[in-house]
């Protein structure tokens, strides 16, 4: 019986049409324009369209939980290389942008980037409020409830919105850090995140391939942070002989640590399911991960004639799993080996960024999210993958927005 | 479908570009801009003054809270204040020869300090 569903899984060329889907439910859910809220749960049981899809949302929901370690994983990484004297700042901003930007999303973020009636833009206010976003099947993928779409996207807005506070490093204050994350998030983020997810949006239409963040998440944030740290101007140097140097290389480690954990979330729920395409892509993300510190270390022992730095690991696993967010679900282990590699050594090449551009940008946010995110975007467009022995449409049980069909 | 160029499809290569330009430059023009708005709103101070900043974020921007042991923070005071103290009566004293008693002073707040310390832990 397996043998002959492996031989019709594999006589497929690479031409043919997608196949039949392998699990076919009578009820499969589908959104219903009379219940745009999914349904008066007095009246019926909502829980009922999902029967036999549960595990799509358990799964996604979960993933939502571990996403949000990044978070706080942004702000002891950042707080770990900022100086003694202002690294509580940083641990402070990962919450309180975390708490601002859930307000941002709950208020119309969510509905700027993927309510139903978008231009190719930006949303539309039709769920202002989080009207309507309920138990109805979400726009993302039909067998995800919107309410648990709508969690997973908004921790995604968060840890973009934390990765640009980094360029405020030292010297921003707070409170204008808070006030800008919120319309940060309103103009860059969702119409980006528009653009690239949403079914109305034009890079989703082009069809620009971007299977976790690397455009909405990593070369925006890498961009905005740089902007961040241009208009606030450098830091006073006065001859500390601590300038530039981590306070604490235990938090930067510690930091690294949850963002590793939570990216297993970010990329591995990003197909939107709990197919085995979702699987692969988390297999995906360790190997870049791995990789990518292997390259950065590989680069800081040649330059330092044989010795190591903590940081360099760290920052070479970031620009790794940076370098694979928008390639996870499209490519196969060895390119994700590939991939985390030439991220992170192109990264670590670029050492001296900051300098090169007059601009005091310390925490390294456009050196790993700007430069490794337009360098894993552009081997996306090399090495994704629809052909051959990876064929990952038969690992999708339902089809979401993340297929890569236009 | 999601084909590369791996796949024989360069044409791929040349919208991820698109993508990463136009992302890119929408991000940073807006970022700049909204900053540039912010920075001149009056009473937002995107910047701490450059006392704060020397100072550390973390005593200017919170009441009472800063990452390491308080002790740090009071040693590095009480020196200051002594070197400060030490230079105005150097200055008073010797007039015009005032950065050598400077020097001197220096030297014997560091023989003053340490015993104090002692004492008090």
């Amino acid at each position: 019986m397996s043998d002959t569903e492996t031989t019709a899984v594999s006589r497929i060329p690479p031409s043919a049409p997608p196949p039949p889907l392998l699990l076919t439910v009578a009820h499969q859910p589908s959104y219903d324009d009379a219940h745009p809220d999914g349904g008066n749960p007095r009246e019926l049981d909502v829980n009922a369209q999902y029967v036999g899809y549960e595990h799509n949302y358990t799964y996604l929901v979960f993933c939502a939980f571990i996403v949000w370690l990044i978070i706080p994983g942004i702000g002891l990484l950042y707080g770990g290389l900022a100086r003694r004297k202002s690294a509580l700042a940083l641990l402070f901003q990962s919450l309180m942008v975390g708490a601002v930007t859930t307000f941002q999303w709950m208020f119309w973020g969510y509905s700027l980037a993927y309510s139903r009636t978008a231009g190719p833009f930006i949303g539309d206010l039709a769920n202002f409020g989080m009207k309507n976003v309920v138990v109805a099947p979400s726009i993302g993928n039909p067998t995800i409830p919107e309410i648990v779409f709508c969690l997973y996207q908004l921790l995604f807005c968060a840890c973009t919105v934390q990765i640009v506070v980094g360029g405020a490093f030292e010297r921003g204050r707070i409170v204008p850090s808070l006030v800008f994350g919120f319309f940060w998030a309103t103009v860059v983020y969702c119409p980006i995140a528009c653009w690239t997810w949403n079914p109305s949006g034009w890079l989703f239409n082009l069809p620009a391939l971007d299977f976790a963040g690397g455009g909405p998440v990593h070369i925006a944030s890498g961009w905005s942070a740089l902007a961040y740290a241009f208009v606030l101007g450098k830091r006073k140097v006065k001859g500390d002989p601590n300038h530039a140097k981590p306070h604490n290389t235990t938090l930067v480690f510690l930091g690294t640590v949850f963002i590793w954990f939570g990216w297993f979330g970010f990329n591995g729920g990003s197909a939107l399911n709990s197919s085995l395409r979702s699987m692969y892509a988390a297999f995906n993300t360790n190997t870049a991960a791995c990789t990518g510190a292997l390259g950065w270390v590989m680069v800081d022992y040649i330059r330092h004639k044989g010795r190591f730095s903590v940081v360099g690991a760290c920052e070479g696993a970031i620009a790794g799993l940076v370098g694979i967010t928008p390639a996870a679900g499209y490519v196969s282990v060895w390119i994700a080996a590939v991939i985390g590699f030439l991220t992170a050594i192109v990264c670590a090449l670029m050492n001296n960024v900051n300098d090169w551009l007059h601009i005091d940008e310390g925490m390294d946010v456009f050196k790993l999210h700007g430069i490794g995110g337009m360098m894993g975007s552009f081997l996306t467009g090399i090495f994704a993958t629809s052909a051959g022995k990876y064929h990952f449409l038969p690992l999708n049980s339902t089809p979401t927005t993340k297929d890569g069909f236009c | 479908m999601a084909s590369g160029g791996i796949d024989g499809n360069g044409r791929q290569v040349g919208l991820q570009f698109a993508e990463i330009t136009a992302i890119s430059s929408y991000a940073f023009v807006v970022s700049c801009l909204l900053l540039l708005i912010m920075k001149y709103i009056p009473g937002l101070h995107l910047r701490v003054s450059d006392e704060a900043e020397e100072k550390g974020l973390d005593l200017d921007q919170f009441f009472d809270e800063q990452i390491g042991d308080w002790s740090i923070y009071s040693e590095i005071e009480k020196k200051r204040y002594q070197d400060a103290a030490e230079t105005l009566i150097g200055a008073r004293e010797h007039g015009a020869a005032r950065s050598s008693s400077e020097r001197d002073g220096v030297e014997e707040t560091k023989g003053v300090s340490t015993p104090v310390v002692e004492a008090s832990a």
